[in-house]
């Protein structure tokens, strides 16, 4: 049994984590445990990189809130802007293993519609123009925005689990990213 | 019964586009058309804007050559610095010729020794073989299904793409929508 500690208690990215780990490592058994742990961006954060420095740090922070672990990965979801005047989702997966090699994946983007760009540009966090637009409470633990844009042909839980696929390539394939060989979860 | 024209003749594209315009209008019927049409871009794009444009003038080439589809749609893939790693940029451009939309498919690091032979000037493609062989460099945009161990195959990948790029098409009253 592996620990994989997921720097978030939220509930989507949780199970996001396990299928995603479930998926690329079937012959191993995972125990994921959330932690609330700091990201040291703003809690909108603004363009790819910036997201990214949240995904890396919040890795960094659940490790030393749970040191006794075999992985830890965090998902962070920022916006960026376009030159077509849109704001974009941006969401950066962050995963490290033990030896402290840690990789990354950016998840698949979309377009925020109008009002929800005009209700964040106004200063709103993402969820709560979510929840605003949508006449939803805390859509951010269900399907989300996307879920609602696609009817569900894609929701928050399959872009995170997706992403989390994407970031474990490295650990599933460590000879062809010059890992060391116990990062395998073998 | 709607036309959607794919601006390319691979067949994992061809099946993204099918596997997403299923999804997100599960009560149409679509006929699909494949079509050869230009980039304008170098084969390997490198970075988010070239290969944008890419997609875009590939999109340009094939309303021209089908104008009477409904839906135009393509998928343009590239490379981008990510720090010192060398990830994928994958655009999927979709349009009914009135809303144009664009959206950046998930993405993932290239292994190293791909990345170095893209960097000495190989496509993507190329340099998968050159690591992998043959069958392995076929099954995804470079080799993602041979690297996530069959999970997410190269039209899935374009499928999800996809279907973000149709999120303003299948919304229209939630966008203001971009004029070409």
């Amino acid at each position: 049994m592996k620990t994989v500690i997921v720097a978030s208690t939220s509930r989507v990215k949780i199970r996001a984590s396990r299928t995603g780990f479930g998926q690329m490592f079937p012959d191993h058994d995972f125990e994921h445990i959330g932690v609330k742990a700091d990201s040291g961006v703003p809690e909108q954060p603004m363009g790819s990189e910036e997201t990214l420095r949240g995904a890396r740090n919040r890795v960094a922070h659940a490790r030393i809130l749970r040191p006794d672990a075999d992985y830890w990965i965090a998902f962070e979801g920022g916006l960026e802007e376009h030159d077509d005047g849109g704001l974009r989702s941006v969401i950066w997966v962050a995963i490290e293993g033990q030896s402290g090699y840690r990789h990354e994946s950016r998840c698949a983007t979309f377009i925020l519609p109008s009002e929800i760009t005009n209700l964040v540009r106004g200063g709103m966090t993402l969820g709560d123009a979510d929840d605003k637009f949508f006449g939803r409470v805390n859509s951010k633990e269900q399907n989300g925005a996307i879920g609602l844009l696609t009817h569900d042909a894609l929701t928050r839980e399959s872009v995170y689990m997706h992403g989390a696929v994407l970031a474990l390539i490295p650990f599933r394939n460590p000879d062809l990213y010059k890992i060391q060989e116990q990062e395998a979860a073998a | 019964m709607k036309t959607i024209v794919v601006a390319s003749t691979n067949p994992a594209k061809i099946e993204g586009f099918r596997l997403a315009f299923t999804r997100m209008f599960p009560n149409e019927t679509f006929n699909f058309q494949s079509i050869k049409a230009a980039s304008d871009v170098p084969d390997q794009p490198v970075g988010r804007d070239e290969t944008l444009r890419g997609a875009q003038n590939r999109i340009a080439h094939a309303r021209a050559l089908a104008p009477t589809a409904d839906y135009w749609v393509t998928n343009e893939s590239g490379v981008e610095d990510v720090g010192a790693d060398l990830f994928i940029v994958n655009w999927v451009a979709v349009t009914d010729g009135i809303t144009f939309s664009n959206t950046l498919t998930a993405s993932f690091q290239l292994p190293p020794r791909v990345a170095d032979y893209v960097r000495s000037g190989m496509e993507v493609t190329q340099g998968f073989e050159a690591v992998f062989g043959p069958a392995a460099a076929k099954d995804g945009i470079a080799g993602i299904g041979h690297l996530s161990a069959g999970n997410i195959p190269r039209a899935e990948l374009i499928a999800m793409g996809a279907i973000t790029a149709l999120i303003p098409l299948k919304n229209p009253d939630l966008y203001i929508t971009t004029q070409e």
